[in-house]
């Protein structure tokens, strides 16, 4: 297995050689992709122009940039930022945590609420309750993360005062504040996940039920209750594992917006900032880590597939 | 056959509520003037934040310009860059689809599946925002753009796993055998049976296009005044929510309904096409379906249906 794990790993290299290399190429060839435009605004003369490309290292052949930002990463260097005064390395981190938190709360909230419906919609059936269910569901994955961020925002700051002091603290400061600040965060980013993880286990599970070693338990006279928990959920289980590490990534896409909408210092909102200030070192910074997280997950998903379907071997 | 299976599908009472709905939506894009009851960019200054009236029946934002007219004329900028986006990533997607499943095994579609790869590892949104920061932001075109290419990796995966399963098909070495070329047999034996996934998967598209347009606009890097975009609206009226929430509300629940159309409208063409679905329409069934294969934009998740 870890030789496995070993080969999976060495395949993000060249993956993130590629990725950072298109982005690298494309930000700086693109139409419009000067920061130095963004920087000093038009009014900046054409030498003012040139010398801070020349003082932001912009005015070296593209393949030499490249690989000067290759070279420093190898000591984790990944460049300082146009528009804070700061390495981007500091800012990942220290933006990091908030979009962590974010994301594993999300994650959770998504799970405690998934299992439980999946389950209830997929016993329900056409019952009325179960058709209210499926409705649900199908409206979670519909709304937009931001407008429902927005309904929260509505409903607890302006309408029950709630959110008065809301502002984000880190956990290590005042923990209270922290989860307080960050559960309207995560219910928004939660939404989504809640429902589409319901329709897969809803699914998987009624797949499960009609299999046939859950007819013998049948036969064999176990309870509903014991068939459906120790021996069909377990199963049903196993798809929703790949699911839910997949989405990890699509999370953190997800928290860029929901970042925004709560004002929450994380990632999402670093990177939507370098974006609209052409903050290369910033959104290549950024990428690099999302890419990195991509691989992971994915990894990690299928490490735990063989840990929960011992069938599963890895060479 | 299909059609008649449509025909009936449409004539439930969900199918015509769907009709009814997708006839306004496009009708709202199409003639806009004519549905529309003030112009949407008529500044009134005198009318800055009214809540909802008879004669404002979505109230007015703080310039004074009538939400629902906004809304309307939005629609035309949801499903133009909707349309586009999905047409463009179709067109794209299905070429290399094509070539890379035909030719499967060789240098050309190793080159091109591990292209597919890099740009499948990024969730939608990062891609999205990526492109548009790479293309400017702000502009119609970059959006389209933006938004097609993070679809492009889905229908070609989609494409090439049709094609592979096909290539070795009697119908195609009997095409071969008469002497058609690649290209032939490609684009009149082939293509045409990969249509139905590709209908489906466009239809569905258009829901996580929709959510895609409305976040970049959201984020300020989509549309921009004075075109009226519901995402950009939701952006206004999220200054002033505590004051005036109907500017909010109203354009985030027009882009709730549009998702929430194109999935439904997605599923039941779906359905029409794969007769073992029809055949079950309970909740429950609908339950055991696996999900839409799509991934809206900002709250994605991936799908492995649309990763084989």
């Amino acid at each position: 297995m870890w030789r496995y794990v070993l080969r999976r790993v060495i395949i993000l290299i060249p993956t993130a050689l590629v990725v950072t290399l298109g982005i690298f190429v494309l930000m700086r060839t693109a139409v419009g992709g000067d920061p130095t435009l963004y920087l000093m605004g038009h009014e900046a003369t054409l030498q003012q122009a040139a010398q801070a490309r020349a003082r932001l290292g912009l005015d070296r052949p593209i393949i030499v940039q490249y690989l000067d930002w290759l070279r420093r990463l190898g000591s984790l260097d990944l460049g300082r930022s146009f528009e804070y005064p700061m390495d981007v390395r500091s800012a990942l981190a220290g933006r990091l945590p908030a979009t962590l938190e974010l994301t594993l709360l999300a994650t959770l909230l998504a799970l405690l609420t998934a299992i439980p419906a999946g389950v209830f919609t997929a016993v329900a059936g056409s019952s009325p309750l179960g058709r209210v269910a499926t409705a649900a569901t199908m409206a979670g994955i519909c709304v937009p993360n931001f407008w429902l961020g927005m309904l929260l925002i509505y409903l607890f700051g302006v309408e029950l005062g709630w959110l008065a002091n809301s502002a984000y603290v880190p956990f290590t400061e005042n923990w209270r504040q922290n989860i307080a600040s960050m559960l309207l965060p995560a219910v928004s980013l939660a939404a989504y996940y809640s429902a589409s993880w319901t329709r897969y286990l809803s699914s998987a599970l009624l797949d499960v039920l009609h299999s046939d070693y859950i007819r013998v338990a049948r036969a064999k006279g176990l309870m509903d209750r014991t068939i459906l928990y120790k021996h069909a959920l377990r199963n049903a289980i196993i798809p929703l594992v790949t699911v839910v590490g997949q989405s990890v990534p699509y999370m953190l896409a997800g928290a860029v917006i929901v970042e925004v909408v709560f004002s929450l210092p994380g990632i999402g909102r670093l990177f939507s900032d370098g974006i609209q200030s052409r903050d290369y070192p910033v959104v290549q910074g950024t990428v690099l880590l999302v890419t990195i997280a991509v691989v992971l997950s994915s990894l990690v998903v299928d490490l735990a597939y063989g840990v929960l379907d011992p069938r599963i071997k890895y060479d | 056959m299909v059609l008649q299976r449509l025909a009936r599908q449409l004539t439930t009472p969900s199918g015509e509520i769907l009709g009814v709905a997708v006839f306004l939506l496009v009708a709202a894009a199409a003639f806009p003037r004519l549905l529309s009851p003030y112009d949407p960019i008529q500044i009134q200054g005198t009318l800055s934040m009214r809540a909802p009236t008879w004669g404002h029946t979505l109230g007015t934002d703080l310039l004074g310009k009538d939400v629902l007219s906004q809304i309307i004329y939005g629609t035309r900028t949801t499903l133009l860059i909707g349309a586009s986006a999905v047409l463009l990533s179709l067109v794209a997607g299905t070429l290399i689809g094509l070539v890379s499943g035909f030719w499967g095994g060789s240098m050309l579609d190793e080159t091109l599946m591990r292209l597919i790869d890099a740009l499948y590892i990024f969730p939608d949104l990062i891609l999205a925002l990526t492109i548009v920061a790479i293309l400017g932001p702000g502009r119609i075109e970059s959006v389209i753009i933006a938004l097609a290419i993070g679809h492009v990796a889905a229908y070609a995966r989609l494409v090439r796993s049709r094609v592979l399963a096909l290539r070795g098909a009697e119908f195609v070495a009997a095409a071969r055998s008469l002497g058609a070329s690649a290209n032939r047999i490609l684009v009149r034996h082939i293509l045409p049976q990969t249509t139905d996934v590709l209908v489906v998967r466009s239809v569905i598209a258009l829901s996580s296009v929709v959510l895609g347009e409305a976040a970049l606009s959201f984020l300020g890097l989509g549309v921009q005044p004075p075109t009226p975009s519901w995402g950009r609206m939701l952006r206004d009226g999220f200054q002033y929510l505590a004051t005036a929430p109907w500017v909010a509300f109203s354009p985030g629940f027009a882009i709730f309904l549009t998702v929430f159309l194109f999935n439904h409208v997605g599923e039941m063409i779906r359905d029409v096409l794969d007769p073992h679905a029809l055949m079950a329409r309970t909740p429950s069934a609908a339950a055991r379906r696996p999900p839409n294969p799509t991934r809206p934009m900002g709250d994605a998740t991936p799908v492995p249906t649309s990763k084989e």
